[in-house]
């Protein structure tokens, strides 16, 4: 199909080259972010990150080790009755050995996997709309603003820590970045990684109706990430 | 929302006769601008970050040509298709064309402005397919056949009792299930979780195209648009031309200001940056494990490209927070709907003359006080009380101001270069004004004027001019 793509370029590119300006216009990039004035200190980011979550309504847990992290996992799901998950495969887990132990306990740990198929990909969807709980690694986290950064990949589904009503994450505390612009620094090509990058900021939110705050209402309203170290 | 009233005036006079619409946009509007203004205020680099953001547009749009090239050829390197519509009406052939190909039925919807303007749904519907809005409040605008008063918060012209109604007539629900706002929006969550399982489709549409990396970015904090961009096989993310951003790490900038200036949040919940469809794994690699199969780009002019270069071209900076609508005198009384236009407030009064010309919008420019409050509160800085004196000075020299305006400005122009003219006719309106005001106000204000005095008072003038105050207090 053709469309209007050469006759929009030149379009555009007379109107580049008339180049009027407002009155403060520059035409130069105007190069890296300004840097924030955020902690960087281990403990500072674990303290801002855990009140910046908190203060959305998130919930943050830190444990010590990858045994607490499990115990963790454990009493979450036990909580709320649940023995079926929607989890990334077990070499995206931290730790590693989440998966095993989940299987070891007798909870079924459901893959992302989705068939290209419209038919096929629709039942497999509808066979994991009542999974309550997803579980995932990230990809790093966010001090200042309460953040984790999950990102696609092999074995590692958008749709663990987006279909059910509950996402639990495990991180590590080295994960931690100060703020936005450094973790971009630190992973200039973080969108080569994956089809999807993602910054979770809390749990699912609206306001529409009259600014009234309720939670969960697409994406999971229940986020418990779970920091190590 | 066919019985909107035809002109701009009756528009209005029917926003600002409803108390209960009043009432619910001051608190809207209210709760917004202190919300953005607490975000602002604990953010210590916020004016240091508006400078670069400003600098970031400004650059981008001086070079849009360039970058525009830039993102389709790294959408195309990841996989993703790139369209071009000059018009509206290109925009949704190109949809229709890619829903036909591909055998869709059903489309589950993000929000997207530029699917208001251009008018995709009817569109859409006309080609049989059928489309689901699936952003809370869009999805209540949708059932309910009402349009958005607002460009972030789609619905704040209805009461939580206006939605309950709506919901018992439309979806048949119990007293129970509309009983408060969260039973509301898990029923809502319930009905459109069903349309994401089934749909081929889903469109959404893009806060900011990146072009270093091929990525569309979307900014949600329901999860609609995570749900619509990753469950169904096909992904559209329809978006303006001018959305565009050269680096990841200028994404990173404007979604630190976007977010503040939008809702007062830090981050909106869900930033989400998607490079190309699903990737499949090549040489017996892994493919990822979910995501869309296939990943569409359609690039919006629509009048886009004659801004680029013209005297109006900084509105292209505008990144669609909202603020400036939260903090505007004029939109807090009247709401979206009496602007009559897909983009209401400042930048909707900057914006839509400029896309579809003076003379079916210049009504706009003039629904300002120009205290330039919206300015103030850009994340941009652009200067949107600049932009609509141009549009008044073209509305002039286009012969569109009223007769009785242009009459009444010579006039005065006549009278106030003449000092002794000037001061017989103050002495004239004093006394006049005086005659016709009870207790220092006028109800009703005599021939052309009344419109005027409809909804408000027209204070008398005083007695003794000022000059003359002046005098007397010299001596």
């Amino acid at each position: 199909m053709t469309d209007s793509r050469d006759s929009v370029l030149a379009a555009v590119a007379r109107g580049v080259r008339v180049g009027t300006l407002p009155p403060d216009g520059r035409l130069e990039h105007p190069g890296a972010p300004p840097p924030l004035d955020r902690p960087s200190d281990r403990e500072g980011m674990i303290a801002s990150f855990t009140r910046e979550l908190q203060k959305l309504m998130g919930t943050v847990h830190r444990v010590a080790d990858d045994a607490q992290a499990h115990a963790r996992v454990f009493e979450l799901l036990e909580a709320r009755g649940v023995g079926r998950v929607l989890a990334w495969d077990d070499q995206w887990l931290r730790p590693a050995s989440l998966g095993p132990a989940l299987r070891a306990k007798g909870i079924v740990v459901e893959p992302c996997w989705l068939p290209a198929d419209g038919p096929d990909r629709t039942a497999r969807l509808k066979s994991l709309d009542d999974v309550v709980v997803g579980i995932t690694g990230a990809h790093g986290a966010l001090a200042d603003t309460g953040s984790i950064v999950v990102v696609s990949g092999p074995g590692r589904g958008r749709i663990a820590s987006l279909m059910p009503p509950v996402h639990i994450a495990v991180i590590g505390a080295e994960q931690l970045s100060p703020t936005l612009p450094a973790f971009l620094a630190a992973n200039p090509s973080i969108a080569d990684v994956g089809s999807n990058v993602v910054a979770i900021t809390g749990p699912s939110r609206t306001g529409d109706i009259e600014g009234t705050l309720v939670l969960g209402v697409h994406g999971p309203g229940d986020l418990h990430v779970i920091v190590i170290g | 929302m066919s019985s909107a009233p035809a002109t701009f005036y009756e528009r209005v006079d029917k926003a600002i006769g409803s108390p209960a619409l009043q009432a619910a946009v001051r608190n809207a509007t209210f709760r917004m601008s202190s919300g953005r203004d607490a975000a602002v205020a604990a953010f210590p680099e916020m004016d240091v970050v508006r400078d670069h953001a400003r600098a970031i547009r400004a650059h981008t749009i001086a070079r849009l040509d360039h970058y525009l090239r830039e993102f389709e050829t790294n959408v195309q390197r990841r996989g993703g298709h790139v369209h071009w519509a000059a018009t509206s009406e290109e925009a949704v052939a190109i949809i229709v064309a890619i829903a036909r190909d591909h055998g869709v039925k059903t489309v589950v919807k993000g929000k997207s402005m530029v699917s208001e303007e251009i008018e995709l749904n009817p569109g859409l519907a006309l080609a049989g397919v059928d489309v689901l809005e699936t952003d809370l409040g869009e999805y209540i605008v949708q059932l309910d056949d009402d349009h958005p008063s607002h460009i972030v918060m789609p619905i704040i012209h209805k009461s939580r009792q206006d939605v309950a109604r709506l919901f018992r007539a439309k979806l048949h629900a119990t007293d129970d299930e509309v009983a408060d706002a969260p039973r509301m929006a898990a029923l809502a969550r319930r009905v459109l979780r069903k349309g994401f399982l089934q749909a081929d489709m889903g469109i959404s549409g893009g806060n900011f195209g990146v072009a270093a990396t091929g990525s569309v970015c979307i900014t949600t904090n329901e999860g609609n648009g995570r749900l619509t961009t990753s469950l169904p096989r096909l992904h559209v993310a329809l978006m303006g031309i001018e959305r565009i951003v050269p680096t990841l790490d200028d994404l990173g900038v404007m979604l630190q200001v976007l977010g503040r200036s939008a809702t007062g949040q830090k981050l909106t919940v869900y930033s989400n940056v998607m490079s190309g469809p699903r990737r499949r794994g090549r040489d017996g690699g892994e493919s990822e494990s979910d995501g869309p199969e296939q990943f569409h780009v359609v690039l919006v002019d629509n009048g886009r490209s004659t801004l680029v270069g013209s005297d109006l071209a900084e509105i292209l900076y505008c990144i669609r927070c909202g603020a400036c609508l939260n903090s505007c005198p004029v939109y807090q009384q009247m709401g979206g709907h009496a602007y009559g236009s897909i983009y209401p407030g400042p930048v909707g009064a900057v914006l839509m003359p400029a896309l579809q010309g003076l003379q079916r919008w210049h009504d706009l420019p003039q629904a300002s006080s120009l205290c330039g409050a919206c300015k103030e509160v850009c994340p941009v800085r652009i200067d949107i009380p600049r932009m609509l004196l141009e549009h008044r000075d073209t509305t002039t020299k286009l012969g569109l101001t009223p007769i009785w305006v242009t009459f009444g400005l010579t006039a005065f122009r006549q009278i106030a270069v003449r000092p002794a003219l000037f001061r017989r006719a103050q002495a004239l309106a004093s006394w006049a004004t005086r005659r016709l005001a009870t207790d220092g106000w006028i109800k009703s204000l005599p021939g052309h004027m009344a419109r005027w005095s409809k909804k408000r008072d027209f204070p008398a003038f005083a007695s003794k001019t000022f000059q003359q105050q002046w005098e007397a207090r010299k001596r």
